[in-house]
């Protein structure tokens, strides 16, 4: 016997993994030394994506010149301010080259990509950005 | 036999406390007044194990994870921590959870701030995680994943997490994502570093597996989600799910089949179990006692409940007393569970969990409280009940409502727990928490909690806990215990009504 049970919101597949929810954001977080961090309007940002229901998940690439896991606390306030969608953290390097091979895996792979970071990039960034159309969002002050 | 992934967790974890939930709170704290090692044999003994180190009994998020993977087709085996390295051959995939990692949840980090002293649970797991096996388990590529409801406190301790070589961290409800991270693990593929759970990936009932092996004290789930929406809760906001009786019964017949005699029924609110809404009915939860009574050799406890789900309850069914009197009355004299209080003040009620009173209005909370707790008391439900201190939106009036509930309810019987809202960087500079934010009203409503505790504690183990002769010597050092933290805080008494009064 069951009592009023929820609808439906995901298909197993044969691993166990979610097949279905195909609104993923790819978001690049460029952070450019070691003390930044995600800043309130960069958590805003990214948390509102979740609330507005639009992504199921965000996959969050993380450049940072901290090596993993250190670079986890620079994203830390994002991590905890979120509740309403998932969140995959993957380290993605440091530096232009990273980057460019990032964009061109994600952009290849056909996923939504967003860049954000939380202070002026320097060129070398914004040329590779500018390589692929991307309009990065450079949010408040950095922290 | 041997097993490609290894579930385990360190000794606070994997124990029954001798039977009693309510010992395993010991390891939230650290050793006081007795040494640690006795300490920790009062509150975590080692639990009985077959040759290949599975424990008979292990924490029921680790039995659903390990059930899943054995329904994917994973060789998989929650082992205790004392014999990981008969596995280190064959393991690929080291599997760790954790109620409370490093002491950062409550109540491990009030007495960890009013102590002091580092809790033995964040011991006691470092210590494991520093162990022979584990360092071994990594230098051979194992990888190594964590998660559990405490798995946030890895954010606050990344170099703790490279030192140990944490690959992953999963936070939240993982049926549906731990396949496909197992699947790259074996593949020797890129795991993210940290994944958290949305409510989208939250596994319907059909998707949660039944528990392949005995649960620590006989828990089950009978429900997920919570629909009260409190602001300092996370679970208000997963879709409410109710467990198939046939399940339930599934794994309570695990239980008793491995030589569990109880039952805890885990709910967020077990009286909303099959509700409408936030209003108890009474056709689920009579036919859900009935059930794991006719299956349980012993006694039903409660893990949740709410006051205002008791008082509905009674008003309208006469559901707590039917329950207790005319369903459990057999078997039991008396039925344990924790509640939450939070607060005696309406306005604050009203500010951090409108809900929590419905179908009351938040006006009444107190009402509603005093209320439950006459209902629980005339019922012999014996609650365990939390306070929370220091809510960034508190303010004196409310301590002082919260001190004039604790004068009205000193007649039911109850313990009471206040628990302090401890932001982070407290912990580490308890000093300047001390001076700059504990008022002289939260150290009346800590004094008045913890007389209420002692109090009741005495006569709630004289009528109802670990009267059987086997508790005796943990019975001894316990009513030791009390009468050493009494005598410590009558000495501290005058200090401390100097600082009230000042």
């Amino acid at each position: 016997m069951s009592y009023g049970q929820p609808p439906s919101t995901a298909t197993p597949s044969r691993s166990g993994g979610v097949t279905g929810v195909n609104k993923v954001l790819s978001a690049v977080v460029i952070l450019c030394s070691q003390d930044d961090s995600m800043n309130r309007y960069l958590v805003y940002e990214l948390v509102r994506e979740g609330l507005r229901g639009r992504y199921k998940k965000i996959e969050l690439h993380v450049m940072s010149p901290l090596p993993p896991p250190l670079y986890l606390k620079q994203v830390r306030d994002l991590l905890l301010s979120n509740i309403h969608v998932s969140i995959v953290v993957k380290y993605a390097g440091h530096g232009p080259d990273s980057l460019k091979a990032l964009l061109q895996r994600l952009v290849e792979s056909g996923s939504s990509v967003r860049v954000y970071s939380t202070r002026g990039l320097g060129s070398e960034y914004l040329e590779v950005i500018k390589q692929f159309g991307i309009n990065p969002i450079v949010a408040g002050e950095s922290s | 036999m041997s097993f490609e992934i290894v579930i385990t967790s360190d000794r606070t974890m994997m124990s029954n406390h001798r039977g009693k939930e309510f010992l395993g709170f010991m390891t939230t704290g650290p050793a006081i007044g007795i040494p640690e090692f006795l300490w920790m044999w009062i509150a975590a003994p080692k639990i009985r194990v077959d040759e290949l180190g599975r424990p008979v009994e292990a924490p029921y998020g680790l039995r659903k994870i390990e059930a899943r993977l054995q329904d994917l087709g994973y060789r998989a085996a929650i082992i205790d921590p004392d014999h990981i390295s008969k596995h280190l051959n064959s393991m690929k995939i080291l599997m760790i959870g954790h109620h409370d990692y490093f002491a950062y949840g409550p109540p491990s980090s009030e007495w960890w701030f009013i102590t002091g002293k580092e809790p033995v649970n964040r011991k006691s797991f470092i210590k494991f995680m520093r162990s022979e096996p584990v360092r071994k388990a990594k230098e051979r590529g194992v990888k190594i994943i964590v998660g559990g409801p405490a798995a946030w406190q890895w954010l606050w301790e990344v170099e703790l997490m490279r030192e140990f070589g944490v690959d992953t961290v999963v936070d939240g409800e993982a049926e549906l994502v731990i396949g496909e991270l197992v699947e790259k693990a074996l593949n020797n593929e890129e795991l993210p570093q940290y994944v958290f759970v949305g409510p989208h990936e939250a596994p319907q009932v059909s998707e949660i597996p039944v528990i392949k092996g005995a649960s620590v004290n006989g828990l089950v789930e009978i429900m997920r989600g919570c629909p009260r929406g409190c602001k300092f809760c996370s679970v208000t906001l997963r879709p409410l799910r109710y467990m198939p009786l046939e399940k339930i019964r599934a794994e309570v017949e695990i239980n008793v089949r491995s030589g569990v005699k109880n039952t805890i029924l885990h709910s967020e609110d077990v009286l909303l179990y099959g509700a409408d809404g936030i209003k108890p009915r009474e056709e689920p939860l009579i036919k859900l006692h009935k059930l794991v009574k006719e299956l349980t050799p012993e006694s039903i406890a409660w893990a949740h409940t709410s006051f205002a789900a008791v008082k509905f309850a009674e008003d309208n069914y006469r559901l707590v007393s039917k329950i207790m009197n005319e369903v459990l009355h057999d078997k039991q004299d008396y039925l344990g569970v924790e509640i939450g209080l939070e607060t005696g003040s309406p306005n604050l009620a009203k500010k951090i969990m409108p809900a929590k009173s419905a179908p009351y209005p938040p006006e009444k909370w107190p009402e509603v409280v005093e209320e439950a707790l006459k209902i629980l008391h005339e019922n012999r439900v014996v609650p365990a009940v939390t306070l929370i201190l220091g809510i960034p939106e508190e303010t004196p009036d409310d301590l002082v409502k919260t001190s004039e509930l604790l004068d009205r309810i000193r007649q039911y019987r109850s313990l009471i727990v206040p628990m302090f809202f401890v932001p982070m960087g407290a912990l580490k500079d308890r000093d300047w928490f001390r001076r700059n934010a504990v008022r002289r009203e939260h150290v009346d409503v800590m004094l008045k909690t913890l007389y209420h505790s002692l109090y009741w504690a005495e006569d709630i183990m004289s009528r109802f806990y670990m009267r059987e002769a086997r508790y005796l010597p943990a019975r001894i050092l316990l009513r030791a215990f009390m009468r050493y933290v009494k005598h410590k805080v009558d000495n501290l008494r005058p200090k401390l009504e100097e600082m009230i009064h000042s």
